[in-house]
């Protein structure tokens, strides 16, 4: 009997455990959620009111049926294809090539003293500025805008990985170096993993310039895309539309960066993802 | 085993103009002996043993390293000051991390760390993070990991600077215990007095930057030693004293330039 009791009081601690965690992620995800609902209601009561114009603010509740309309349609999802290929296209091809040109520029002093200049000249002018030039080389096509977003993707790689090598200190390449080990060793056991919450950071700032880029290179060339999406309703005064395409984008970023912010977590557990984070 | 150490001197070139580290310096360590090295802070210390590790080169003279004909283990292996574990590696590959660059396979490493961390009392932490243990701690694994190298010469640079002073006292009791039973060539720099006369059987004493060395005096206490309770009260006050004056108007002198 003594022996039942005690199972079944261990049991109830672990279910008020299970409880508490669940109580506990439902503040938080109310602490979030709270305040978006009560601005929607604000905004869906001015609205109806007529307060404000309801072309430039449409009420909430039409902005839900539009953003219905297009998902039951498929237009939406069409778009949003164009889009995530173009954003995740850039954002990989310019990130890796940040990643490695970073890397080394950190690592080898030569490098860093050849290509500096360079970075120095490019960083500064803004990205969306190079479309016209990237549009006479690589021409109308799908080319361009994946070009674009690349170049968007690759600054803030290059430049954080670079400073993530940087700032290691410089004991750790004496321990290998004492302990024997190649350049090709240091290089994974030390270049890769002492920069690594810097790059991370950087694939954060990575993938919001790619974003960016994405929708603005939409909104100026092409009929597809969120970016074309925006720039459509503009063009035909559907405020519906456009809203609904800029909700679809925020959810996209936020799901992209919460991701990120997940694996930086798992990757650096030494770093408790502070700098992360941040 | 032994070091021979001839004229060496070391000048650094940096943004605000040369820095005379090291003047020049000989001296010679025989097999298995354990010296110690104290001076004021600054006096290039630490870059003497990383010359000698190979790190960096010197900007004149020469040293020697004799090591045993036909072994396969390293020549040197340096305790840093501040430990130098590599904070993205758990115990387990921060001590194997030796063997793993020499190319020994995972299961070869992972017996022998964990057979080296049972030495040091830390087994049970071979999957921490450096982050997650005491000072103390990781000072006992960088010294592991210093030891399962196996090397001619061991180079320590301030290894229990940092430590209070009851696990300062037990890894100087463990580090005695350990070479007694396995005696290698060290070099260990500290800038407590008392540590260098208790552990070493020769001191070197240099002048503030650039180092030189001023005095190279004999410890002749009796081995092994008691370290809680040391017979030769008199003698270890007198040779403190000795050590002291020596060192006390350089380290005024090195204060006051940095001031
Ligand atoms: N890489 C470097 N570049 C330029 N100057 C250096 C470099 N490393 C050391 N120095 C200078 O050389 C001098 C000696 O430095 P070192 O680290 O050898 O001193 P130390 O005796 O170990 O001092 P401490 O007791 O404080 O550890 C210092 O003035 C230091 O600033
Ligand atoms: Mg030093």
């Amino acid at each position: 009997m003594e022996h039942v009791r005690e199972r079944s009081q261990e049991l109830d601690g672990r279910k008020s455990l299970v409880v508490r965690n669940i109580r506990n992620s439902l503040i938080t995800i109310a602490r979030y959620v709270l305040p978006l609902v009560l601005f929607f209601v604000i905004w869906q009561v001015v609205s109806s009111l007529e307060l404000i114009s309801k072309l430039f603010f449409p009420a909430p509740s039409r902005i839900l049926e539009t953003l219905q309309k297009v998902i039951q349609d498929g237009t939406l999802v069409e778009h949003l294809r164009y889009s995530m290929m173009r954003m995740l296209g850039g954002f990989f091809i310019g990130g890796a090539i940040g990643l490695l040109l970073g890397l080394s520029m950190g690592w080898l002093p030569w490098l860093r003293n050849l290509a500096d200049p360079l970075v120095a000249a490019f960083h500064p002018v803004p990205k969306s500025s190079l479309f016209p030039l990237v549009l006479i080389i690589f021409g109308l096509g799908e080319t361009s805008k994946i070009v674009m977003v690349s170049i968007g993707a690759f600054f803030p790689m290059l430049i954080n990985s670079m400073a993530g090598v940087r700032q290691i200190d410089p004991i750790y390449f004496d321990v290998a170096a004492n302990y024997g080990a190649s350049r090709g060793q240091i290089f994974r056991r030390v270049v890769l993993p002492g920069s690594l919450p810097s790059i991370l950071s950087g694939v954060r700032l990575s993938m919001n310039s790619a974003i960016h880029i994405t929708i603005v290179v939409e909104m100026i060339l092409g009929k597809l895309g969120l970016g074309a999406m925006i720039w459509l309703s503009w063009e035909t005064l559907r405020t519906t539309y456009l809203y609904a395409a800029l909700i679809t984008i925020s959810v996209i970023g936020l799901l992209l960066n919460r991701t990120l912010e997940f694996v930086a977590r798992r990757l650096v557990p030494w770093n408790d993802a502070q700098s992360v984070r941040s | 085993m032994g070091i021979q150490v001839t004229n060496l001197a070391k000048i650094f070139d940096s943004n605000q103009g040369q820095v005379q580290a090291l003047a020049e310096v000989s001296f010679a360590v025989t097999s298995q002996e354990f010296v110690s090295i104290v001076g004021p802070s600054g006096c290039g210390k630490s870059t003497l043993l990383r010359i000698l590790a190979g790190l960096i080169e010197p900007s004149r003279g020469k040293f020697a390293i004799d090591v045993e004909s036909g072994n396969h283990r390293p020549q040197n292996a340096m305790v840093f000051q501040g430990q130098g574990l590599f904070p993205w590696m758990n115990l387990l590959d921060n001590v194997g991390f030796g063997m793993k660059m020499r190319g020994a396979r995972p299961a070869e490493i992972k017996s022998e760390v964990m057979g080296i961390l049972s030495q040091f009392g830390l087994e049970k932490f071979h999957a921490h993070f450096p982050h997650e243990l005491s000072g103390g701690m990781r000072q006992r694994a960088a010294l592991a990991r210093a030891f399962l190298a196996d090397p001619d010469v061991l180079l320590m640079d301030e290894p229990f600077g940092a430590l209070d002073a009851q696990s300062r006292l037990l890894l100087q009791q463990e580090l005695l215990r350990i070479w007694q039973a396995n005696r290698k060539t060290i070099l260990f720099v500290t800038h407590d007095i008392e540590e260098a006369i208790l552990l070493s059987d020769r001191i070197i004493i240099m002048s503030g930057r650039p180092g030189r060395i001023i005095e190279d005096i004999n410890i002749p206490l009796k081995r092994p030693r008691n370290l809680v309770e040391p017979e030769e009260h008199e003698l270890i006050g007198e040779l403190k004293g000795k050590i002291w004056n020596m060192l006390e108007s350089e380290v005024k002198s090195s204060m006051e330039e940095s001031l």
